[in-house]
């Protein structure tokens, strides 16, 4: 058996086909790094964005609160209209601390500022002026849920979905090669080496040649199999390469691998981890099935 | 009996090629294979070694039936050279076959020596001319030394030097015991090496041992030639 697997790698790199799947995995990793850097990009501006218009709906709250305050003489009225003046004033603050913290890239300054608008946004909401805003009392809740843990573990804040920091970026990478479509694209380009042999005449040679014949569909999934191994790892090295060297973060700060993962109870690491393993093992087995599907195939065409 | 073939019939759909054929070798020694083009020469070929299922009728090899595992173990098959992968080398390809039929790799120089193939081995096959795949594939039949060769088309655009390397190693086998069944189209050259020529005529394969004076271009034309 080990005699075949030699063979079936030795085919792999004579092919030529070896070569070509470092490449491919090298270059896919390069533009996957890429997306990741203009997708951060991007959501910088977003954020920014979604501040000022958020300020700009506050700020208009606080003029119109300023102005009902000139306007009034009832002092009880006047009490309460100032006591939302106070609210929204606070929140404004948050908001303007969130604005400065993304130009000045400082993720702490961000987290305290989005803590303030989560402390003062849902009694700003309670005003009925928190629509403008629009945020909901859940969400605030769930930032400031959020931010608390950034704050205590000393984590920068990143995007949950596009991130350059080594841990978030290599469970998105992972991620992504664990995906099904990507499963059966990879399936189908490993395959290569075998269908080019067993739809021709290789496969006579094969027979002739492997006993049990079983061998060589065995061999070629073992080898396929490590191979993929191979090149999740060549890929997560890669990408971890990329985000160590050319990676930066949103605002500033970095996250650990034992973070937790936004959105799930898991850390980066186990996140990183699952996805590796699914990846591997769905790719064995799809692989597994794919080369009994061929067999199959060319046996009936025989028959 | 070294190979016993026993009522074969086989067809590719709509069109028969072999209807209860018989075939019988039972002392070693050269046999040729002679037919038209699309007579079945290949295809008989292929059936005696399990690479396609007869529709009726029994195939044994040292009287045993014809599975994969007998193949394995007795049988010798130079195919056509489109079973050659054109990525790997004559070496890497004499050492695969050397290693699974658990030969020492020593085995290969004799042969690469006697059929003067050790200048070429080192490169890949896709380099090769079509004479020096003949004689790799060649050298792979030889590597194995089972009791049974089938040569599927050996002389075929070999120049004359390849032709007398060949049959020279051919002579060699036939007096080491062995037994070789040659399909040919070359039959000046099948002539050289063998007078027991089997022909596949109307779906039957007939025996002739050609006396002197005889020549199986002779009985190649009476057989399909005069038909016409």
């Amino acid at each position: 058996m080990m005699r075949v697997v030699r063979f079936e790698l030795r085919r792999l790199w004579r092919s030529y086909l070896a070569g070509g799947l470092l490449l491919l995995t090298v270059l896919l990793t390069a533009l996957f790094f890429w997306f990741a850097q203009v997708g951060v990009g991007q959501y910088r501006t977003q954020l920014l964005q979604d501040l000022e218009s958020k300020d700009q709906s506050v700020g208009q709250e606080v003029n119109g609160l300023q102005f009902q305050i000139k306007q009034t003489d009832d002092a009880a009225v006047k009490k309460v209209l100032r006591a939302q003046l106070n609210l929204t004033s606070r929140t404004d603050d948050g908001i303007v601390a969130q604005i400065k913290a993304v130009k000045q890239r400082n993720s702490p300054a961000f987290i305290a500022g989005g803590l303030q608008v989560s402390r003062y946004g849902p009694q700003f909401n309670k005003t009925g002026a928190g629509n403008s805003a629009g945020w909901s009392d859940q969400q605030l809740l769930q930032q400031k849920q959020q931010y608390q843990t950034l704050q205590k573990e000393h984590q920068a804040f990143e995007s949950p979905t596009v991130t350059m920091q080594a841990p978030g970026l290599l469970v998105n990478w992972q991620r992504l090669l664990a995906s099904p479509l990507t499963l059966v694209l990879v399936i189908l380009i490993l395959s290569t080496l075998w269908v080019t042999a067993v739809f021709t005449a290789n496969r006579q040679w094969m027979q002739l040649n492997v006993q049990p014949a079983w061998q060589w569909l065995a061999a070629n999934w073992a080898v396929m199999s490590g191979i993929w191994l191979m090149m999740l790892l060549i890929a997560n090295g890669c990408m971890f390469l990329f985000a160590r060297f050319l990676g930066s973060p949103l605002l500033s700060g970095t996250i650990s691998w034992t973070a937790v993962l936004p959105g799930s109870k898991l850390t980066y690491w186990q996140a990183w981890l699952l996805a590796l393993g699914q990846s591997w093992v769905s790719f064995i087995g799809g692989y597994g099935v794919w080369l009994g599907l061929t067999q199959w195939i060319q046996r009936r065409r025989r028959g | 009996m070294i190979l016993d073939i026993n009522e074969l019939s086989f067809g590719w759909r709509k069109q028969p090629v072999f209807n209860q054929a018989n075939l019988q070798l039972k002392e070693p020694g050269l046999y040729g294979l002679v037919a038209p083009n699309g007579s079945g020469k290949s295809t008989l070929l292929n059936l005696i070694t399990n690479l396609l299922k007869p529709q009726s009728g029994t195939i044994k090899i040292m009287d045993a039936p014809n599975s994969t595992r007998q193949v394995f173990e007795q049988v010798a098959f130079l195919q056509d050279n489109s079973v050659l992968y054109p990525y790997l080398t004559g070496r890497e390809h004499l050492i695969f076959v050397a290693q699974m039929h658990q030969l020492p790799i020593q085995a290969i120089q004799p042969i690469a020596d006697e059929l003067e193939m050790t200048d070429y081995l080192a490169r890949k096959t896709q380099k090769y001319s079509l004479g020096m795949k003949q004689r790799l594939l060649l050298a792979m039949a030889l590597l194995v030394k089972r009791p049974l060769m089938l040569l599927d088309e050996p002389l075929n655009g070999l120049d004359p030097t390849s032709l007398q390397i060949v049959r020279e190693a051919l002579i060699s086998t036939k007096e080491a015991g062995q037994t070789a069944l040659i399909s040919s189209h070359n039959l000046d050259e099948l002539m050289r090496v063998t007078q027991d020529v089997f022909f596949i005529v109307d779906q039957h394969i007939e025996f002739y041992h050609l006396d002197a004076g005889d020549t199986a271009e002779a009985r190649y034309n009476d057989l399909y030639v005069k038909k016409r």
